[in-house]
């Protein structure tokens, strides 16, 4: 173990709390890969335009409700071939009996005519970062190579406007990616801030953020949701709305957090290494911020990591108020909340893909937490 | 001509009591009683009914068999209990015709200014008390009159010209008058929508009613109490629940087919359970001779949503259920044995996708442009009802326009394809006639550079949502900018009466109902303060066509000729289609019911509205279970 | 006496306090009466009064005990159990009672302050229950004058500025114990709640201990099993069950068992259930529909606990003093169950009061989705249609309960961490 170190080179015992938090933030595999998968997320995101094969208003009667698009890989005759898909055929059938409606509703693949997956091909006209361009990343050609937009290739299925899910769902991280992330930013910042303290100084200024604690906590979210629901006149750009609404609520959430640091607190402030950074003439803050908090980041890492999916499905309760986002503006929160009836769980089993980006995303910021932590440990 | 109207209501009258007559007169029929009632302490059958019991004789229907519930879901909603056990005097047969119910007939007179109404004699309370014509007279001169049960009055018994309320009398226990003071032609008819029932229990209520009228309020509260065993908290409300809505009410007798359970946990619409039971002294009987009902009771668990419905519907926990379309294929594929009958509605397009502005909007400048004609004409040609209908209703349902349906006074082809075209640059020309001029990005704004942007909202949790996301691509392609809110029906209605709403896609519930001329004042401003409609408009307010509509509407309410109040509702709706003031962009379905297979006798080809009290028409007395 | 225990209503009504007070607050009369007895002997015959003391509150605690069944207000039980644990504490524990006085002397201050900002919040929204009436029988053809609605206000006393009506609110509760009235249900604010009290505050319990019950243990099993198969995959399901909206969770739940045995499991009573009444044979498939909404509201928070706990008990693991515990040659059972899961219960004891809230708005959505007879359904129809006293007080209750938790959960505290009630006093 110790041979191991000197052999590193000088810079090891040279380097900043910060620099050995990356290194050994390096080594931790899973927390690598969490990285790369929000990375990854949020590359999509920003460029959903250009990732996702359609826009958000490309309806499609055909392909309503459909499943995911069978793409083959074999021609007719079993030889491997450029992968391609069919186009969807509909028959509707109705009929009375002795008074009794019987209907059905069909959907076969039209296989008169193959259309090939294609990368860089022409769709919707899109602009990214100040770049205008309708080229994406996929999308599907017929044999002489030309788009047709009546045919899909849905991968994640279509919704109950024959829009593409894979589309949606990069569409909605744009949201589902940064809202509750300053949401959970701003609680997490009070919470510190207003339990830190709470907790370090005590007394007056302890009770008074107390007793507002206990109020703001106290005070169920549904009537204030409705309130801030009924506050809001109509006009406003929903993404927008839905903004205000998380920095409001998160100017309430922060309460549980501020409990927990000013708990902590209380017990640290009284350890020996405070009182000898006091005695040094270290100014409260300084102290709050690099000596207190280091002292339970774990907890506070959790904590974050934690209130990014209390955000995103916070939202999905808030459109049960009419609050959340709404169509044709997409969140993740969004498309859980389409699932919300028997109908899509039953017949739609592919509507719950959003859900696994939700995980995805979840335990990505989870396991990058962990690594977080784990490096900012100097025990470790 | 007029005399020939008149001798042909006579006539009928007559032939009603006629054909009554000839019932009673034919051999005597032994009636049977449901074994539910076996061994419980009740006068015979025989003595539990009417001389001559009401014979429930449609074609359609078989001779059932006793026992068994209908078990329905309920959103606590108490209409849905309501109607479908509703009992009027008189009631509406499938055709829009008036036969009589409770009443065994009545009498006009020439001039049609007095109404002689008979009733059955030996009929009863469900408490077993008699029923008399003193409960119809007492109901009008003591709770109409007085407003005791917060209706007051009803149209039906207004005279047509000077408004004063008819004179109600007694004439022996199973007869009574009504008189006007110039003819009424159509007080039955009037009768069965505005009204349908014109009597109370005085035997239950007479204190509660004297006390609330003396303003003796203490005395009227600890009464009603004393009758439902119910906490009010002020008499006028007392009186519109237990007077007006009295079926949601325990212990309070009635002569419907069965009545709210008696029993702790199963008599309160409010709770999660409830049931109605059937009524003793019902005083219908079908072909054989059997006491209607068949079934013992009508069950109610309180679910909080569609979803559920469908969900209780499928596993057979609940037999009865109304259906949207996409949910067809789901019931059918149930294990369950579920059948889908079709019933026919009355509304003038689908209402999902029904929008419209208010006329009376405070902002000049959309005041102005809501009332031009070539502004809501752009509004409905922008889009293409084609593509929008299949893709709103996975192609099932067509476009269309909201107008009267094939069949209901005032249909015409013209009128159902109304600005049903899709054409977009004829719409941009229509909306720079009716004012608007083009802006720099790309969206219309006012002549005086103001921008215009259409704020459309709706009610939380009724779809509209999911329209306006098909719709809006529409709209803004021809150039409209518009937002979208949907909020609680308290915050959409606070904003109604504070006329602040410019545009609802909400359905306009208003319109549409078989005849106009039964229910004039739906299609009027004034009326309708829970749709922006009109805004809050009146006869004030209003002007040019609204106005001319307003005007005819109060000739209607004068005019008794059958003849001419056709025609004033013609010319009423011609209005309508020249202006178009509700725009819609899918055509109506019918209504689907899906009933489990073990529910028999169920009425196949209804009619859906609700002076026909809804489900009420398929009188569920006659239903029976296999 | 029988005739005027039945009902508040009536009473409170006819707006006679003292007769009110004769008939039915002689429980909280012997209960002041008893008090202010003892504190006059605290005072004045100091020997007298430890001597009486045990009886006092023996008897203090019969009187609430008898007041709280026999009147509809339970808290004189609580109040009368409250005092007697005091006095208790106060002979036990001189740090501690000094502590939960001192914060239970600031519990009354904070629930007026909850209930006006609640009041201020209910009646945020435009409109009042007049409106939705007014407009509700609008749809149903009636015309109403201004007049009308001016007097229907001025019947329902909405007539007055909201700071008034809350002051009315307030006093009616104070002295009448009289919460006002469901203008949607007809009925007394307080039968509407009691109606549903029981079965939320049960279910809402259940839900909090299952939380806690599950998760605490695999918490520490996670942080003992740092990087674990078993850790990664509890975590994994943990984080499912957050990451799934309780509503979707619930259909889920409820469509996988219709495919599988056909039957819906809709809300807690079959109808069976309700149309006979609760019998044995009925209790297996009572428990089997209790565990549905458990699993759905509970599994949402119990995430969140498993990685507090996990987090903090590595936290503590990694400590200077485990390694001196360990180096002493203390068993690690010693070591996570006394040391560390001690100082790691903290930020968990602390999130008590925070789970119960998230319980309260958490079931509200899942309850509609499930049709369960509990609180949360009530409460959104009356915060739909401005029933404000329903809502208010229904809100106001569950606040109290939060509060109450918050106070349970800091003494739990305090009792933890001593650091903690020396700190109170500044």
């Amino acid at each position: 173990m110790f041979k191991k170190k000197t052999m590193q080179d000088e810079s090891y015992y040279l380097a900043g709390q910060w620099q050995l938090m990356w290194r050994k933030l390096k080594k931790h595999k899973l927390a690598k890969l969490s990285l790369a998968v929000l990375a990854i997320l949020y590359i999509t995101a920003l460029f959903a335009d250009f990732f996702a094969p359609y826009g958000l208003e490309q309806f499609s009667a055909l392909y309503k409700n459909t499943a995911p698009t069978k793409v083959y890989w074999q021609d007719e005759e079993g030889k491997l071939s450029r992968p391609y898909v069919y186009k969807l055929k509909k028959e509707n059938k109705m009929e009375k009996v002795d008074g009794k409606i019987s209907m059905q509703t069909i959907i076969t693949e039209d296989t008169s005519e193959k259309y090939y997956i294609a990368f860089f091909v022409e769709g919707i006209e899109y602009k990214v970062l100040g770049i205008k361009s309708n080229i994406h990343l996929y999308g599907l050609v017929n044999e002489a190579g030309e788009v047709d937009q009546k045919a899909r290739i849905n991968i994640f299925g279509a919704d109950s406007t024959g829009m593409d899910i894979f589309s949606r769902i990069l569409f909605g991280g744009r949201v589902s990616l940064t809202i509750p992330f300053v949401s959970a930013a701003i609680s997490f910042v009070l919470g510190i801030l207003l339990g830190g303290i709470s907790g370090y100084f005590g007394g007056m200024v302890d009770n008074v953020i107390q007793r507002i604690i206990e109020v703001l906590s106290a005070i169920p979210s549904i009537p204030l949701w409705m309130a801030l629901s009924a506050a809001i006149p109509p006009g406003i750009p929903v993404a927008s709305m839905y903004l205000y609404i998380t920095i409001i609520l998160s100017f309430i959430g922060w309460t549980g957090l501020a409990r927990v640091v000013r708990g902590k607190f209380i017990s640290l402030r009284k350890e020996d290494y405070v009182m000898a950074a006091k005695l040094a003439g270290v100014s409260d803050f300084k102290i709050i911020v690099k000596h207190l908090v280091p002292g339970f980041l774990s907890y506070l890492i959790v904590n974050l990591t934690l209130g990014i999916p209390g955000s995103i499905l916070g939202e999905t309760s808030m459109s049960y108020l009419g609050l959340g986002m709404k169509a044709p503006a997409t969140s993740w929160g969004v498309l859980l909340k389409e699932t919300e009836n028997l109908e899509s769980v039953a017949q739609c089993p592919w509507k719950l893909i959003p859900l696994a980006f939700v995980v995805i995303t979840v335990l990505a910021f989870n396991f990058l937490g962990d690594g977080l932590r784990d490096a900012a440990d100097p025990y470790k | 001509m007029k005399n020939l109207k008149k001798a042909v209501s006579l006539l009928m009258a007559i032939a009603m009591l006629l054909s009554l007559v000839s019932i009673a007169s034919a051999e005597t029929v032994t009636y049977t009683q449901a074994p539910y009632w076996e061994g419980k302490d009740l006068p015979a059958v025989a003595d539990r009914l009417p001389l001559e019991p009401m014979v429930e004789d449609a074609e359609y229907l078989d001779i059932g068999t006793y026992g068994g519930e209908l078990k329905r879901s309920a959103g606590g909603g108490n209409w849905d209990a309501g109607k479908p056990i509703e009992e009027g005097l008189f009631r509406f047969t499938t055709k829009g015709t008036v036969e009589p119910n409770v009443a065994k007939g009545f009498k006009v007179n020439e001039d049609a200014t007095v109404y002689t109404i008979y009733l059955r004699e030996g009929m009863k309370w469900s408490d077993g008390a008699p029923f008399t014509a003193e409960d119809c007279v007492w109901f009008y001169n003591a709770v109409c009159l007085n407003k005791v049960d917060s209706k007051g009055v009803r149209n039906c018994h207004k005279d047509a010209v000077t408004g004063n309320p008819a004179k109600v009398e007694k004439v022996d226990d199973y007869t009574f008058t009504v008189t006007f003071e110039t003819p009424k032609y159509t007080f039955v008819e009037d009768l069965t929508v505005d009204l349908k029932w014109h009597f109370a229990p005085k035997h239950i209520f007479e204190k509660m009613v004297q006390a609330a009228i003396d303003g003796n309020t203490e005395v009227a509260l600890a009464e009603a109490k004393a009758i439902c065993g119910m906490e009010f908290s002020d008499v006028s409300k007392a009186g519109k629940e237990l007077l007006y809505y009295f079926w949601n009410y325990q212990g309070v007798p009635t002569l419907n087919p069965f009545v709210l359970s008696t029993e702790e946990g199963k008599n309160n619409i409010k709770g999660e359970y409830y049931e109605y039971v059937r009524n003793p002294y019902y005083w219908k009987v079908d072909k054989a001779g059997q006491q209607l009902p068949y079934m013992d009771k009508i069950t109610y668990v309180t679910v909080s949503n569609v979803d559920q419905q469908l969900m209780l519907l499928l596993d057979g926990t609940v037999d009865l259920q109304t259906v949207a379309l996409e949910s067809i294929p789901t019931v059918l594929e149930s294990e369950t044995a579920i059948n889908i009958y079709e019933w026919s509605g009355t509304d003038w397009s689908d209402t999902r996708t029904q929008i419209h502005f208010n006329l009376n909007v405070d902002n000049a400048n959309l005041k102005a442009l809501f009332n031009n004609k070539d502004f809501r004409q752009g509004m409905s040609i922008c889009v293409d009802r084609e593509e929008f209908a299949a893709l709103f209703s996975d192609g099932w349902q067509t476009g269309g326009q909201a107008a009267p349906q094939a069949g209901a006074l005032g249909y015409s082809e013209e009128w159902a394809n109304q600005w049903t075209e899709y054409d977009v640059a004829k719409a941009k020309g229509l909306f720079e006639a009716a004012g608007l001029v083009m802006g720099a990005d790309g969206f219309y704004d006012f002549a005086d550079g103001t921008d215009f942007v259409l704020n459309i909202v709706s009610v939380a949790d009724n779809g509209a949502a999911d329209t306006y996301k098909i719709l809006d691509p529409y709209f803004r392609a021809a150039g409209i900018k518009t937002t979208f809110k949907d909020s609680d029906r308290s915050n959409i209605d606070n904003d109604l009466m504070a006329n602040a709403v410019e545009c609802m896609l909400y359905p306009v519930t208003a319109i549409g109902e078989i005849s106009i001329a039964l229910k004039p004042n739906s299609m009027v401003p004034g009326r309708a303060t829970n749709v922006a409609w009109y805004g809050t408009m009146d006869k004030e307010t209003a002007t040019g066509d609204l106005l001319k509509l307003i005007e005819l509407c109060e000739e209607l309410g004068k005019t008794a000729d059958t003849e001419k109040r056709t025609q004033l509702s013609l010319d009423m709706l011609k209005l309508h289609q020249e202006n178009q003031w509700t725009i819609a962009y899918v055509a109506s379905t019918p209504l689907y019911w899906a009933v489990n297979a073990r529910i028999q006798n169920f009425l196949e080809d209804g009619v859906w509205s609700d002076i026909y009290r809804d489900l009420g028409i398929a009188h569920c007395q006659c239903w029976f279970i296999q | 006496m029988q005739e005027v225990l039945t009902d508040a209503a009536a009473v409170s009504t006819a707006g006679s306090f003292f007769q009110f007070i004769a008939d039915r607050w002689i429980g909280y009369l012997l209960v002041a009466l008893a008090v202010a007895a003892l504190c006059i002997l605290r005072f004045k015959k100091k020997e007298l009064y430890q001597k009486l003391e045990s009886w006092g509150l023996i008897f203090i605690t019969a009187v609430a005990v008898f007041g709280g069944l026999v009147g509809k207000f339970i808290w004189i039980l609580l109040i009368g159990l409250l005092v007697y644990l005091l006095m208790r504490l106060k002979m036990r524990n001189k740090e501690m009672y000094r502590y939960v006085k001192q914060r239970l002397l600031m519990f009354i201050p904070t629930v007026i302050i909850i209930a006006f900002v609640i009041f201020f919040i209910i009646q945020l929204p435009p409109g009042d229950y007049v409106t939705s009436y007014v407009a509700a029988m609008s749809a149903e053809g009636e015309i109403f004058t201004p007049e009308q609605i001016a007097d229907l206000r001025l019947q329902y006393g909405l007539d007055d500025p909201w700071y008034i009506q809350f002051f009315n609110w307030v006093k009616d509760i104070v002295l009448h114990g009289d919460f006002g009235y469901s203008f949607e249900y007809g009925r007394d604010v307080w039968d509407v709640i009691m109606d549903r009290l029981y079965l939320t505050l049960a279910i809402s319990f259940v839900i909090l201990v299952f939380q806690y019950g599950v998760s605490l243990p695999i918490g520490i099993y996670c942080a003992r099993h740092q990087y674990s198969v078993g850790d990664y995959a509890l975590s994994f399901i943990g984080f499912i069950g957050t990451a799934t909206p309780n509503f979707l969770l619930a259909i889920i739940i409820m469509y996988y068992l219709y495919t599988s045995t056909g039957h819906v499991y809709l809300g807690l009573f079959s109808t069976e259930m309700l149309q006979n009444g609760m019998r044995w044979e009925y209790v297996p498939e009572f428990l089997g529909r209790c565990a549905i909404p458990l699993i759905v509201i509970g599994t949402s928070g119990t995430c969140g606990i498993i990685r507090t706990v996990r987090a903090q008990m590595l936290d503590e693991q990694a400590r200077q003093y485990t390694l001196t515990a360990r180096a002493k040659g203390c068993s690690e059972k010693t070591i996570t169950y006394k040391y560390c899961l001690r100082a790691a219960m903290n930020p968990v004891v602390s999130g008590m009061a925070g789970s119960l809230r998230t319980i309260f708005s958490g079931s509200t959505v899942s309850a509609i989705v499930m049709n369960l007879a509990i609180q949360g359904p009530v409460l959104l129809a009356a915060l739909k249609a401005q029933d404000m006293y329903l809502a208010g007080t229904t809100v106001l209750i569950q606040a109290i309960l939060v509060l109450v938790g918050t106070l349970l959960s800091d003494i739990a505290l305090a009792w933890l961490d001593p650091r903690i009630r020396f700190s109170e006093r500044g």
